[in-house]
């Protein structure tokens, strides 16, 4: 059985291979041995081929929290039946490209707009944003109003594409 | 001394690092403290250093901390006699202070006069400019849209248009050319109206590869004025301060000098109050131009700190107390150097977007010449509900290489998880040649931007990494207990 990480944009298969004494995992294509422990609040100690590597972790869901060498990682371990269920959001789904707040929704639902109509104010980081129509169709759901928060990936507003 | 008022009780009128950092000195100072808090923060530790902690109630959490007759009426109902408004929200806001004045609470830090008069972009640089101290080639909007845009043209591009009343980086930007130049004055005027309620702009000679240096003052009321050297703030990024330090590399001593002595003149000029801030532009021939004065507590107050060993808002507190200062400008010296790294929840190589999420894990650094300002705990969620900064990372040493090296040590000892930040960044930042040779300017990190790119682990680290995230998630340790062999190593796990 092997297990997808994700880290930075690399997927990469982890899987063990059992050794009596030893723990073998296959990381990608390459075969380590490892031990491990896990030391007093969050510390942990990895030997991996011999060599030392001590860390800091912290988890949060699937969302695993790294500092080792002196530099932050973060991995997401991913669940093979949520990753079949994730791609619903549709084509015309206009999501968040960070988080922030909503300043003014210029749509309605039900409007018909063209590519590049302005769709939304948002404001990130103290600066102004306009959300804009990426393809032609009518507005779906509004998923947002003025004043609303969000986070990067939420999606804003459903286009129903004219295709 | 001779205190004129005495405190029985100080309020400090906001929130996160800048709110424990008050809380402390109130506590030495043996005067009681109180502290605001939105229903989100009730986790926070100001509420366990404060002696007291006030609910502030708002449609948004910063909507809370801006509700004038809310927060002096709390002021009245818990006798507080005093409120030390920290940076951002009130502290700039004339008509707190006159509505504190009319309850009869002392605001600590300027007059609203003075607050009104250096508060503004356009009022400031006049009385600046009247006075013989440099200003740059600007133009004010006086709401004649064509005479603003004719005047711009005048000063010749680049030019820098912002808000009248702004501060920070909202609203403001640079124009190279004349062309699209009327769209992004009318762009800028609804800014200005909608983030402060005034849409005039004033627009700028924009000075090429400039240092952003500002000096220190305080003042007491009995026409007592010093300078506490200055703080050198060039490493932005979005016009917002990223990393600062005093001294200046870029100061000899006599320039050094005449720019700390323009900024007393300035502050004694109005009268000046408490502690505040004069910004200069400083451009690569030496020339310097006033910028703007904040007159308030800064959030890189703690270098001057660290350098002069003068406690701020010790000082600030007593000056409110209407004592003259308790030192005179000869005595104020500038020992070693500092430096402070602000850590923001953001991802530096995702255009210093904003992040979310939950700090699972916060170890400050701990160490000779090293101080971590921060109200962040266990368990927190960061959020665009405030400001992007979780903590202060600041640091002393004899000289510049030494607080680098000792900066990136204590950056190496910090532990944030659960929170993308910059912490690697700053630690990119302060390992360039550049930054240690001290070659810095406001455009650093744009000009820099390929060199402190995300380094790349190596590939044995990635490895590590992997085996460290499966071994730690359980998910993937359940598997390998299901897996009929003998995993002995894996014992501690079952639990």
């Amino acid at each position: 059985m092997r297990y997808t990480f994700k880290i930075g944009d690399e997927l990469v298969k982890v899987a063990p291979r059992s050794l009596a004494d030893e723990l073998v995992l296959t990381i990608g294509d390459k075969d380590c041995d490892v031990k491990f422990e896990h030391g007093k609040e969050g510390r942990c100690q990895l030997t991996l081929d011999g060599k030392s590597y001590e860390s800091w972790v912290a988890r949060d869901g699937d969302d695993i929290y790294i500092k080792m060498s002196g530099s932050y990682f973060k991995v997401t371990a991913i669940d093979p039946c949520a990753a079949a269920a994730g791609a619903s959001a549709g084509a015309g789904a206009i999501s968040a490209p960070m988080p922030g707040v909503v300043v003014e929704v210029l749509v309605a639902e039900g409007d018909s707009v063209v590519e590049g109509d302005k769709l939304l104010t948002i404001e990130s980081m103290k600066l102004q944003s306009t959300v804009r129509a990426a393809c032609d169709g009518v507005v779906g759901r509004i998923h947002v109003s003025a004043g609303s928060e969000f986070n990067k990936d939420d999606v804003l507003v459903e286009i129903e594409s004219d295709d | 001394m001779s205190a004129v008022r005495s405190f029985k009780k100080v309020l400090v009128a906001n929130r996160g690092e800048i709110a424990m950092r008050i809380l402390r000195t109130l506590k030495e100072l043996g005067l009681q403290s109180a502290v605001l808090y939105h229903r989100q923060e009730i986790e926070s530790p100001a509420l366990t250093l404060a002696d007291e902690a006030y609910e502030v109630f708002g449609d948004t959490p910063v909507g809370a901390y801006l509700d004038i007759p809310q927060i002096v009426g709390l002021c009245k109902s818990h006798g507080v006699d005093a409120v030390h408004p920290g940076y951002g929200f009130l502290a700039e806001n004339a008509n707190f202070v006159r509505a504190l004045d009319e309850a009869g609470v002392c605001f600590i830090g300027p007059r609203p006069e003075v607050m009104n008069l250096m508060g503004d972009k356009i009022g400031s640089r006049d009385f600046v400019a009247e006075r013989g101290f440099p200003i740059a080639p600007s133009v004010i909007d006086d709401g004649d849209e064509d005479k603003l845009i004719a005047a711009i043209i005048e000063i010749g591009f680049p030019v820098l248009i912002k808000a009248s009343a702004g501060g920070g980086g909202k609203g403001m930007q640079i124009v190279r050319e004349a062309g699209g130049l009327r769209d992004i004055v009318a762009t800028a005027k609804v800014e200005a109206q909608r983030y402060f309620g005034d849409p005039r702009v004033y627009a700028e000679r924009y000075i090429e590869s400039p240092r952003h240096i500002e000096v220190q003052v305080l003042g007491d009321e009995h026409g007592n004025c010093v300078h506490l050297w200055e703080r050198e703030c060039s490493i932005q990024r979005r016009f917002q301060k990223v990393i600062e330090e005093t001294p200046s590399p870029a100061l000899s001593p006599e320039l050094r000098r005449d720019i700390c002595e323009s900024a007393v003149g300035i502050a004694k000029a109005t009268n000046y109050t408490g502690a505040g801030t004069i910004e200069f532009i400083f451009s690569p021939n030496g020339d310097y131009y006033f910028l703007e004065m904040n007159t308030r507590i800064q959030v890189e107050h703690p270098i001057t700190e660290m350098v002069t060993g003068v406690d701020l808002v010790a000082e600030q507190v007593r000056v409110a107390m209407g004592e003259p200062l308790s030192f005179k400008q000869e005595d104020i010296k500038q020992i070693g150097h500092a430096i402070e790294c602000r850590i923001c929840a953001e991802i530096p190589d995702d255009d210093f977007a904003p992040s979310a999420g939950k700090v699972l894990m916060l170890r400050p650094p701990v160490g000779e010449g090293m101080r971590f300002d921060s109200g962040s705990y266990e368990g927190q969620k960061v959020g665009t509900a405030f400001d992007s900064m979780i903590a202060k990372l600041i640091v002393h040493a004899d000289d510049r290489d030494a607080a680098i090296a000792r900066a990136g040590e204590a950056l190496d000892q910090l532990v944030l998880l659960g929170v993308e930040t910059n912490a690697d960044y700053l630690g990119r930042l302060l390992r360039h040649p550049a930054f240690k040779s001290g070659e810095t300017n406001t455009g650093f990190i744009k000009e820099h931007a390929a060199d402190i790119g995300p380094s790349l682990a190596s590939a044995d680290v990635q490895t590590a990494v992997l085996a460290t995230a499966a071994l730690s998630d359980r998910q993937f340790v359940a598997m390998m207990d299901d897996v009929p062999y003998p995993y002995r190593l894996m014992k501690e796990w079952r639990n």
